[in-house]
């Protein structure tokens, strides 16, 4: 807005310009430079907790991904996670198919049939729903879905389909708001090709429109499986720790994230049993990063589609 | 959408990187541990804080506190008892405490320290949770001043790590098996019954005198003081078979979990439990305070203060604190036991 | 045309000047603003019919009332009337059929983005031809009538958003004619082309006039003056003058008319 003072001075530095360009870039830079700094030092740090299991602990790496006997407690421990990885895969596939359809009928709803009603109502409670701390999903879970689950379908309640059902409420808005935004993010032109060429609503949006925003929608999955991955409290809360592989959708089971928020404080730095946690830890990282890398390869799938 | 998307990877990136966070306990913020400012090693303890609870500390076997016995007395003693005040020592306490460790203990800590420091204006104690666990690695590394434990260091720590800590016993917490409310008739386990229930050898209730009921056992996990003290005491040491218990993180799940599920049984700190849930005795005996105090009943354990080596001048006031009888109250108050009310130390 | 013969499904062209298009006092607001004021033409079967005007004179507007795509702007109100075949489109009929009779080319070609085929065989599987042999027959018909046969045959397969901009505009043609449209709407068709290949739509329409009744916006007064038949000369939401294209550009009766297209209007 203020004009520039200097702009005439040849020769020199112009400060102005020095000023609003180059500060600038250097302040975001630096923040970049300093985020992904310790994003790697967090890898870092990640990698030497977790790689101690094998090197100083002499834990096979086989035994670890592949067993599936955790005794770490008795006198000769075993330190098999394959249950609890088992766990982690079957609760996250299983919110995923559930949440997916319910995400992408929602976007679509949103961005294409009611946009008015989407922006006014949904697209608030869709924000709303990030907002809920996992506690307080995991509260509604427990005292709403496990009882109803062992009515209903019997069993004890806490089940894989309980951790499943809450984890798929918990990356509804993740996925909704990402397929939203693929949807959005079509160009009108479409629309009007395929409207005047007789196609209904429902047939553009079913036809172009989802095909079309499929790149998108698919960065939201694996973002969506990416939380599912990672969230700890409120599937831990409904699942019911129990430490097996489920035969059926009403057994208890057991996850990554449970078995080292529950074990992590009451086992000491530098134990065996307290590296393990933090294998399981270091694998959560890597399959969150292979999920972004995923994420990453589908959004780029899609810009070269333009 | 372009810059949605790369805030959407951003924060998957945070979350990552939170959960990494989470995950990893207070890293050595504090690792010189700030000691009490006040100058020589002599004793100021035994001028301020004498008789019985230093000596109960040290030793519970010998010298079982022979004031003890009568059990409610402390509680309307404190009239002449000696309370540590400043009065005596000749330079004022001051300096900074940090303690953390078991959740059980977080409580009580937390109330010792709020008191101490209104008795002490110089000091500052800090109380934070993070379990057993983190509590014995982090005094052992010397980021923090006090380690609270519901087990033994040499539970958790290697041998060598756990001789360079010294134990301080600062209260006996009792524990009950809880019962769903809707297992009727069943007021009393025996050890034999516990095991074969927790062993998965019984799976109905109708075998050990209750209704026709399947039985759902709600673990602590593995690494909890909690399990560990019941299946030493309870269990005499029986490997639980793993697969067939529900397993809750905290004793508040715990506890709306037996409450919930019909045909529950766990087991619970006295301090957790209510109305809720239905306590029961052990071969016989009634889960009370008493009960513990003269040693009927035998599922129970001490809670830990550990320090690195020898405790300084202000951690040794803070842990006498813990134990005078000024305190004690407050421990009752709590559902914990006053170590000074035990007629036994041993199991 | 040997070839399209050969396909099988150019229509037989007729020689009369019958009326297609009609419209009566036709009137559009969007909202307050008053798009089109009391239009009242006639649009002849199998001819180019030219719209010309300055900027935002209502020509787009006029062309979106003949398919009905205005419905899909909020406030936008319409009164009059509109004949396609004696048939008031805006009276009890089926919108869908309408769209399929009337077909519309955009300004910026717009493939789906998706295979070729699969954009030729867009608009007839949507109207329900599932038959494999009828699609493959419809989308080399299409195909080949905007010249574009030869060029894709062999990548059929291949995403429609890997062709140039020239080829994709015949593409939207093509997909346009295969649901085998009675009219057909372009607006500014080849605004955002080459020469080469504006010659190459221009072409097409004169082919394509033979099977069906073309309405074209363009801004192009050569365009206009080489290809079609008749011109509409459109100002501030109303038709100035209508008639003949040779009349229009050389003996013009209204001086707004002559103005514009002699470039002294502003
Ligand atoms: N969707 C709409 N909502 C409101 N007003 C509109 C809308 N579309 C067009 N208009 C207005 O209607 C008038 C006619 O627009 P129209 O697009 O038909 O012009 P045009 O003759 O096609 O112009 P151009 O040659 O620039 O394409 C303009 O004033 C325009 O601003
Ligand atoms: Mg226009």
């Amino acid at each position: 807005m203020a004009n520039p003072p200097s702009r005439k001075v040849l020769g020199r530095i112009n400060l102005y310009y020095w000023k609003h360009e180059n500060l600038g870039r250097g302040l975001v830079t630096g923040f970049g430079i300093f985020l992904a700094g310790l994003t790697l030092l967090m890898a870092g740090f990640l990698a030497v907790k977790g790689l101690s299991t094998f090197l100083v602990d002499h834990v096979s790496p086989l035994e670890f991904l592949f067993s599936t006997k955790w005794s770490p407690d008795a006198d000769v421990p075993a330190f098999g996670a394959l249950i609890f990885i088992v766990g982690s895969i079957l609760i996250s596939t299983l919110a995923l198919l559930i949440s997916t359809p319910f995400s992408i009928s929602t976007a679509m709803f949103v961005a294409e049939i009611s946009p008015n009603l989407g922006r006014k109502v949904l697209q608030p409670a869709i924000e709303i729903f990030v907002g809920i701390p996992s506690v307080v999903y995991g509260w509604i879970g427990l005292s709403v879905l496990v009882p109803f689950i062992r009515r209903s379908f019997g069993g004890l309640g806490f089940s894989l389909l309980a951790g499943s059902l809450v984890l798929a409420l918990m990356i509804f808005p993740t996925i909704t708001s990402l397929a939203a935004d693929a949807f959005r993010a079509l160009p009108t032109d479409f629309r009007e090709a395929s409207y005047a060429l007789g196609a209904t609503r429902w047939q553009t949006v079913r036809k172009v429109l989802l095909p079309a925003a499929m790149p998108g929608i698919l960065t939201g999955v694996v973002l969506g499986l990416a939380r599912a991955f990672g969230e700890a409290l409120a599937v831990q809360m409904v699942i019911g720790n129990m430490i097996r592989i489920p035969g059926k959708l009403t057994d208890a089971t057991v996850n990554l994230t449970s078995i080292i928020t529950m074990d992590m404080g009451n086992t000491a730095t530098g134990t065996p049993w307290n590296d393990v946690l933090w294998s399981m830890a270091l694998l959560l990282l890597m399959i969150s990063f292979l999920f972004i890398l995923l994420a990453r390869t589908t959004g780029q799938k899609r810009r070269s589609l333009k | 959408m372009n810059l949605r998307k790369i805030t959407a990877l951003a924060s998957i990136v945070i979350l990552s990187l939170a959960m990494v966070l989470t995950g990893c306990q207070a890293a050595p913020s504090a690792t010189s541990a700030p000691t009490a400012t006040t100058a020589p090693t002599t004793a100021p303890t035994s001028t301020t804080a004498p008789t019985p609870t230093a000596s109960v500390t040290t030793d519970p076997g010998t010298t079982a506190a022979p004031t003890a016995t009568a059990a409610p007395t402390a509680t309307t003693a404190p009239t002449k008892a000696p309370t540590p005040k400043p009065t005596a020592t000749p330079v004022p306490l001051s300096g900074t405490l940090i303690s953390a460790g078991s959740t059980a203990l977080q409580p009580l800590a937390q109330q010792a320290a709020t008191e101490f420091m209104a008795l002490h204006s110089l000091v500052s104690v800090t109380v934070n949770g993070g379990g057993s666990g983190s509590g014995l690695s982090q005094v052992n590394s010397g980021a923090i001043d006090i380690g609270n434990s519901d087990v033994y260091a040499s539970e958790k720590l290697p041998a060598d790590a756990a001789d360079t800590l010294v134990d301080h016993k600062v209260c006996v917490v009792g524990f009950a098996t809880v019962l769903n409310p809707g297992v009727t008739g069943v007021t009393s386990l025996t050890q034999a019954q516990l095991i074969s229930i927790f062993t998965g050898v019984t799976t109905n209730w109708n075998a050990v005198g209750g209704p026709d009921l399947a039985i759902v056992i709600i673990n602590r996990p593995a690494s909890s003081g909690t399990r560990f003290t019941y299946d030493k005491y309870a269990l005499n040491g029986a490997v639980e078979a793993t697969g067939i218990a529900l397993t809750e993180d905290s004793s508040g799940t715990v506890r709306s979990t037996v409450a919930s599920t019909p045909g529950a049984i766990s087991y619970l700190a006295f301090s957790y439990l209510d109305a809720t849930v239905t306590a029961i005795g052990f071969n016989g005996i009634a889960p009370t305070a008493d009960n513990v105090k003269n040693g009927t009943y035998k599922i129970w354990s001490f809670e830990h203060m550990y320090t690195k080596g020898t405790p300084s001048t202000l951690e040794q006031a803070f842990l006498n604190y813990m134990v005078s009888t000024t305190f004690a109250p407050q421990i009752i108050a709590l559902k914990y036991i006053p170590i000074s009310q035990m007629t036994v130390l041993t199991h | 045309m040997d070839k399209v013969d050969a396909c099988g499904c150019a229509d037989p062209v007729v020689e009369t000047d019958r009326v297609i298009v009609r419209t009566e006092k036709l009137n559009l607001h969007y909202g307050k603003l008053q798009a089109l004021k009391d239009i009242g033409v006639e649009l002849p079967a199998n001819r180019i019919n030219a719209l010309i005007g300055p900027s935002g004179c209502g020509k787009s507007t006029f062309l979106k009332t003949l398919n009905r795509m205005n419905d899909l702007i909020l406030d936008c109100r319409i009164d009059g009337r509109v004949y396609i075949d004696d048939v008031d489109i805006y009276g009890d009929i089926d919108v869908v059929d309408l769209r399929r009779r009337v077909g519309m080319v955009f300004q910026k070609p717009n493939p789906f983005p998706m295979s070729i085929y699969d954009n030729v065989a867009y608009g007839p599987r949507t109207h329900g031809t599932k038959s494999k042999t009828v699609l493959d027959e419809i989308v080399e018909c299409s195909l080949r009538r905007t010249a574009l046969w030869d060029e894709v045959k062999d990548r059929l397969r291949a995403s429609a958003l890997g062709i140039s901009g020239g080829q994709q505009q015949r593409l939207c043609i093509a997909r346009t004619i295969a649901v085998d449209p009675e009219i057909i709407l372009m607006d500014e068709p080849t605004s955002a082309l080459d020469p080469q290949s504006t010659l190459k739509i221009e072409d097409l329409m004169t082919e394509l006039k033979k099977s069906y009744t073309i309405v074209i916006v363009t801004h192009n007064m050569q365009q206009a003056a080489r290809v079609s038949d008749n011109t509409a000369f459109f100002l501030i939401g109303e038709v100035v003058e209508y008639g003949p294209t040779s009349r229009i550009f050389n003996q013009p009766t209204e001086k707004r008319t002559e103005d514009y297209i002699s470039g002294r209007f502003s």
